[in-house]
């Protein structure tokens, strides 16, 4: 497949950037960051903009800072910017951890977080650690600003809840005063630059009794979109993550998910895998307790 | 055997800088003035009839300077292949999806790509059938033009029935194996020049230019004196490049000979996946019985392969399957029956390792499930029934030398401390196990009698005025490092020259004549011969002329590193290098000579040739010596299992080959490495996945999986040299084996890890999670 003939614009801000999609009719522009999605989708035919806008230059949204209890990601930050950062690895290593999974070097370098949540892939691998961030959404129009929690940012695989004219600017959530567990465990075809076929992401508090005070739980890619584990959350709040209480755990996982047959996997196989892996997260998560 | 300087050392290749540092040109690195573009338009059916092929639309495209199709063939509508069943372009029926119906040309790929989208045909659907055994039932849609049976071959040796009566233990199996993609590098490419309306010139990446010649020769009626074809550096092949590049190759000359222009095709990935041959899949049924001791009594075999809908190189496929069914193994009673049936698929050709992957697949499984009902060492039971010297094959062949495979099962058992734990890993229980399993294996080396026409070859070396060398082959360098073997076996067999001094020119048809195609492991031990006969050639006239020189006989000129010696006496010449001998005497260096020959008007410019040693085959028995040798090899692999998520941790493989001598072993090593990971994929994630019309669901490398680097465990190799005494010193070919045994050996690895029987690749996750959950 060939690219379609299409106009590039560059826009310098993200004002300029915000007009220039709120001039077009829907659909017509879109916005490109890395183009490790959009220009396959492109090719293939499934998207068809007559101009695409470049966020290359707008240094504002690539930006990763932590203020006194809020940590800001830039909607155009890299994963590789990601990865590295300080920042993320000290207060989100849950984030750190599930951007290494992602692609290879080269997709690394040019793919970006906004990208990730805007493609609306149940696969995505930034998504199931946002989530357990409890991370907003800030997106940008001509209109102004508005905020969605990340898990509402979805309304089917491929389809995000946003108007064709917004923008993600930033990414949002809570940082924790001190270090939190965390895991991000994911199951491909092969060891890398593979496609997501199952994965689970937890951050959780545990009380000083060895309790757990709040977990905070995802899934991807074994539902239409990420979903978080509410069912499982709320199991595990006040209680201490025992083997008999991870065995439970497990089996309300595998209910609480609704995966699906495909090329990656089975249904019966992410439903079981699923289970096994948040047990073994939350085990290991248990025993750094100690 | 002399000792070597040159052949026999790790020496690096001389395509490794171009290719390490990207300034390789491969074809699509090459336009021209003037140039065109074209494109495939295919069949999206399964099985149709062509009903009205309407181009009005796609032809008002911008940038479309024309389509052709079937009617446009000035030549033949046949691909000159093993049968007359294969066309270019579909004409009144089309029987795969993906098969070319048209060929679209333009002045750039844009507007040919989008012009493909315009293109109405209408088809009348007939009914498909997609299962080999399926097709060769009575009643089954007749799918290839000359009959659904593409190949039929028989082995009968003994007699089965005594065999069956003679074993204690009888093991019965079936097995499946799936397609593979070859999933080469550079994707087919092919420009056609027609020069002057005189000369119809072919550049392109492929394994056999005169395959290609001769596919020319058809579609256009021309005759070979007017067709030169290029081979291009070839970025990958592995058998995709065999029978593909006369399609391609075919249809670029075509558009270049109906436009009068330049005309470039280069398939995409896509197209690549979806219209190129692929392993063929297997399905077979296994019998085979032992004497207590472990001594086997027979093997019964009935394979499937799935041609898919033209025959292209099948026969050919199902024969080296047919003849490797039965493993690397002394069975007095065989019997072997392998079907190839035609089913509305993407025709099957050749892949590396060529129909044995699929059955040395099956056959270890068995031997494992032998061992095991035996309780035998299953290496133990290899290495009671495995082949040795003056030994009988199953078709009756017997080995007078060069049969290293013992020697392979020791080195491997040592290395991979196989005693130690073979018995020990299944002990373990719980979610993480050990396994370890093992393969042995042979492979005929060269075409063997089913392609006796084709196995000859030819070289010609000249040696320019300052005493540089060039030298053409009719085989062809794809990567697998023939040409840096090619150059040290010249270098050696000039009297040890610099390879530096040596270059081998570009394939080319109008140099050298037909040598057979480049596949079967055969470029080493063919072309390597011719070379060495031509060098004798020019070595003789070279000692003669410096006798002249140097005013003594001929038998007084010593030839060492590239200097004639005039030595002080001709008997301490045997004593070997004899620096005595040397020291001070009159010498000339190797430039000196070619100047001095080329002032005497001494011509320094000779073929060599390859030919075949005989080979035969009985097709009523299956009788004969179907190959001129063998290669042979064991392969180990270590691995970890996670019961509960299904997922294989490879930890290490060790691949121990023969192969007569390793001409450069770091090339050597490299190949096992490189097809030890290819076995990997087959063995652990390639399929590919059709939908219910036949039609490939995944062409590409986000959907179709191959390993990457970090799938790979640690390799161990080790190279075993029992000489081939007709091969160039020593050498028979190998390039194909080190994928043949890793689905074995890692299947057997997963069984003895859990218990779960595996008798179908690739093994997923998803299957041995499911098999371990009924535990
Ligand atoms: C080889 C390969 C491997 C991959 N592996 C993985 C993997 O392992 N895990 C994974 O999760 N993904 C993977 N991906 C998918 C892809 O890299 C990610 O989804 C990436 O985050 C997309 O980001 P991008 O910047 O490249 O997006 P783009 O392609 O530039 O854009 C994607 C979509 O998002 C929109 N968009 C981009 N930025 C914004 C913004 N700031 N505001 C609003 N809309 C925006 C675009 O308009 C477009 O619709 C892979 C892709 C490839 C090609």
């Amino acid at each position: 497949m060939e690219l379609p003939d299409f106009d590039v614009r560059i826009p310098d801000t993200l004002k300029e950037a915000a007009e220039l999609l709120a001039r077009s009719a829907p659909g017509g522009a879109m916005s490109l960051a890395g183009g490790t999605d959009l220009l396959i989708r492109m090719k293939e035919g499934v998207s068809k903009p007559g101009m695409i806008i470049i966020l290359e230059k707008i240094g504002k949204i690539k930006v990763i800072k932590a203020s006194k209890n809020r940590i800001r990601i830039g909607g155009a930050a890299t994963f590789d910017a990601i990865i590295r950062s300080k920042i993320i690895q000290n207060k989100a290593p849950v984030l750190a951890a599930a951007c290494e999974k992602i692609g290879s070097p080269q997709i690394r370098n040019r793919g970006t977080i906004g990208g990730n949540i805007a493609n609306a892939s149940p696969c995505a691998d930034s998504v199931p650690a946002l989530a357990v961030l409890e991370a907003e959404v800030a997106l940008v129009s001509q209109s102004g600003e508005r905020r969605l929690p990340v898990i509402e940012c979805f309304k089917g695989p491929k389809k995000n809840a946003f108007r064709p004219d917004e923008i993600i600017s930033h990414i949002e959530f809570p940082a924790p005063k001190q270090p939190l567990r965390s895991f991000y465990l994911a199951k491909g075809q092969r060891k890398a630059l593979s496609i997501t076929k199952l994965s689970v992401a937890c951050q959780m508090e545990i009380d000083s009794g060895g309790k757990v005070k709040k977990a905070r739980i995802a899934y991807g890619a074994v539902a239409p979109t990420v979903i978080r584990g509410y069912a499982v959350e709320e199991f595990l709040t006040g209680k201490a993550l025992s083997p008999g209480v991870l065995k439970e755990a497990e089996e309300i996982a595998r209910k609480e998910i609704k995966p699906i047959d495909d090329i990656r996997s089975t249904m019966e196989y992410r439903r079981i895998v699923t289970g096994a892996l948040l047990r073994r997260g939350l085990s290991s998560v248990g025993k750094t307790e100690q | 055997m002399p000792e070597l300087h040159i052949a026999g050392k790790p020496l690096p290749r001389p395509d490794a800088p171009g290719k390490t540092m990207g300034y390789t040109q491969y074809l699509d690195d090459w336009n021209l003035p003037g140039m065109l573009h074209a494109r495939i338009y295919y069949s999206p059916k399964p099985h149709a009839l062509i009903r009205r092929i309407d181009l009005r639309k796609a032809l008002s495209h911008p940038g479309i300077h024309s389509i052709l199709t079937a009617r446009d063939i000035p030549g033949k509508n046949f691909i000159p292949m093993m049968k007359d069943d294969w066309t270019f372009l579909a004409e009144k029926k089309a029987i795969y999806p993906g098969e070319p119906v048209a060929l679209i040309i333009g002045n750039n790929r844009e507007s040919v790509c989008r012009a493909r989208a315009l293109i109405q045909v209408e088809y009348e659907d007939l009914k498909p059938v997609f299962d080999p055994e399926e097709s060769l039932q009575t009643g089954a849609p007749q799918v290839n033009p000359l009959g659904n049976l593409i190949a039929y071959h028989k082995i009968r040796k003994g007699n089965i029935e005594k065999g069956v009566s003679e074993a204690d233990v009888v093991i019965e199996g079936i097995y499946e194996t799936p397609y593979q993609e070859h999933a080469y590098l550079e994707t087919l490419g092919y420009i056609a020049v027609f020069h002057d309306k005189e000369i119809m010139r072919v550049y392109g990446t492929m394994q056999c230019p005169f395959y290609v010649q001769n596919a020319v020769a058809s579609i256009l009626g021309m005759p070979q004196n007017s067709i030169q074809v290029i081979q291009t550096p070839t970025g990958g092949a592995f058998g995709g490049k065999e029978d593909m590049p006369s399609l391609f190759g075919g249809l670029a000359a075509l558009a270049a000979y109906k436009t009068g222009k330049p005309v470039k095709l280069v398939l995409d990935r896509r197209d690549d996946i979806l219209l190129s041959s692929k392993r063929h899949p297997s399905r077979s049924y296994y019998r085979i019985g032992a004497k207590k001791n472990g001594a086997l009594t027979f093997c019964e075999v009935k394979v499937y392969l799935d041609a898919g809908a033209y025959a292209t190189l099948t026969p050919a496929v199902l024969w080296r399957c047919a003849v490797h069914g039965c493993g690397c193994y002394r069975i007095p009673h065989v019997k072997v029956d392998a079907y190839a049936g035609a089913t509305n698929k993407i025709p099957c050709g050749a892949f590396r390792g060529f129909g044995s992957p699929q059955v040395v697949f099956a056959m270890e499984r068995q031997m494992d499930k032998l061992a095991q009902a035996l309780g035998i060492d299953p290496l133990h039971l290899r290495e009671i029934n495995c082949l040795r010297k003056g030994d009988e094959t199953v078709t009756g062949q017997k080995l007078p030398f060069s049969v290293g495979l013992s020697e392979t099962i020791s080195k491997a058992r040592s290395m991979s401390k196989w005693s130690k734990k073979w018995r020990q890993y299944p002990l373990i229980k719980g979610e993480k196990r050990r396994g370890l399993g093992c393969a042995t294996f042979l492979y005929g080396v060269g075409l063997g009698a089913a392609g006796k026409k084709l196995d000859h070859a030819e070289a010609h070396i000249r040696i320019k005025s300052d005493g540089s060398v060039v030298f053409s082959v009719g085989t062809t360098d794809m990567g697998q490092g023939m040409e840096t073997v090619l150059t040290q076996i010249a270098a050696e067999g000039l009297g040890g020259i610099p390879m530096e001094k040596i270059r081998m020119l570009p394939v080319d048809t109008f140099s050298v004549e037909d040598s057979g195609p480049t596949v079967a492991s055969r470029a080493t031990y063919t072309s390597g011969t011719a070379i060495l006969s031509s060098c004798e050639k020019i070595i003789t006239t070279m000692k003669k002329t410096a006798s002249k020189l140097l005013s003594c006989k001929p038998e007084e000129i010593l030839l060492e590193k590239g200097c004639f010696f005039r030595i002080k006496s001709p008997k301490a010449k045997q004593i070997g290098k004899n620096a005595d001998n040397k020291k001070n005497a009159p010498f000339l260096t190797f430039e000196e000579m070619a100047s001095e020959c080329f002032s005497r008007h001494i011509p320094l410019s000779e073929y060599g040739y390859f030919d075949s040693p005989p080979t035969s085959w009985e097709p009523e028995t299956g009788q004969g010596k179907a190959y001129v040798t063998y290669s042979f090899a064991t392969q180990i692999a270590e691995l970890e299992l996670d019961m509960e998520t299904g997922e294989i941790e490879l930890q290490d493989i060790w691949a121990v080959h023969d192969i007569g001598k390793a001409i450069n072993p770091q090339n050597t090593e490299g190949q096992i490495e490189g097809g030890v990971v290819q076995g990997i994929g087959y063995a652990l994630m390639e399929f590919i996945s059709f939908n219910e019309k036949g039609m490939i669901q995944n062409p590409s490398f986000s959907t179709y999986i191959i390993p990457t680097s970090k799938d790979v465990p640690r390799i161990h190799t080790a190279i075993v040299e029992v000489e081939y005494p007709e091969g160039p010193y020593g050498a028979k070919g190998f390039g194909e084996t080190p994928l043949m045994g890793v689905a074995g050996c890692i299947a057997n690895a997963v069984v003895n890890a859990s218990g779960i029987d595996i008798s179908r690749i690739p093994i997923l996750p998803e299957y041995i999670l499911q098999e371990s959950r009924k535990l």
